[in-house]
């Protein structure tokens, strides 16, 4: 009977961690994340936030991280669709263009 | 003619006695002497036509011989001929398709060469360019003041969804 119980219980636990890690990964999924180097004013987020919402409506929620490694501009990435305009990205483009 | 010294008789006896002895001779020396004669005749005009009969052989046979040995002749030039021209058509054939070969070799050889002078080349080129990108970026990154950089990050936002 005891036994039984303590089953029972490590399979409700395992269930709820699957649960919480599907709810986890679905809001990842939703989250559209900023890279960007510079200030970041209000004027300058909203503009963006605007613009992100208008372009994948179904993003639940934005994240803007300050990345020097852009060199400068920004990099936008939802899901599997990534917006580069930085100067790293820039560089890259010019790179695979001019290497055959 | 006894006055003379002549005797009739015995000169008619002479006579008769020279008539017997050449009866005799005709009849017992002279025939077989001449048949003799002729037998010997006959053999040697035998002996001469069967050495002519030989001789015509002989010539016969020769001018066979002659004519075999000189067929032979004629059939070994002739296959020697052959077999000349057959060695001169297979050498020309041998030569010829031993400088197909080495043309082949040499075409496929310059074109390989050809080839890997143009990817060494592209190599070259890429490896320029890709440095030359590297350090365009390195520089850029190196010289951006902030505020151009703050310049840049505007005009992106701006960019963005137009």
């Amino acid at each position: 009977m005891k036994e039984q119980t303590t089953q029972n219980n490590r399979v409700s636990s395992d269930v709820i961690q699957k649960a919480l890690s599907a709810y986890m990964q679905a809001e990842e999924a939703n989250v559209a994340t900023v890279e960007y180097v510079g200030v970041l004013t209000s004027e300058l987020k909203t503009q963006l936030e605007e613009k992100i919402v208008k372009l994948f409506p179904e993003s639940a929620t934005l994240e803007f991280v300050e990345n020097p490694k852009l060199i400068a501009g920004l990099r936008i990435s939802f899901r599997d669709q990534v917006y580069d305009d930085s100067v790293v990205g820039r560089f890259g483009k010019l790179r695979s263009l001019t290497v055959e | 003619m006894e006055k003379l010294g002549i005797d009739p008789i015995l000169i008619g006896i002479q006579v008769a006695n020279f008539f017997v002895l050449l009866f005799l001779l005709k009849k017992y020396l002279y025939k077989p002497v001449l048949e003799m004669l002729d037998k010997r005749k006959n053999s040697v005009e035998q002996a001469e036509q069967l050495r002519q009969e030989m001789e015509k052989q002989k010539s016969a046979r020769d001018e066979e011989h002659k004519q075999v040995i000189d067929n032979a002749k004629k059939e070994a030039e002739q296959l020697l001929d052959e077999v000349k021209q057959q060695g001169e058509t297979i050498k020309k054939q041998l030569q010829s398709e031993a400088k197909e070969k080495a043309e082949r070799i040499v075409s496929k050889a310059e074109a390989e060469a050809q080839q890997k002078e143009e990817s060494i080349r592209q190599e070259l080129a890429n490896e320029v360019k890709k440095s030359a990108v590297e350090s365009a970026e390195l520089v850029l990154s190196q010289q951006l003041t902030d505020e151009q950089k703050q310049a840049i990050l505007q005009q992106a936002v701006q960019r963005f969804g137009n």
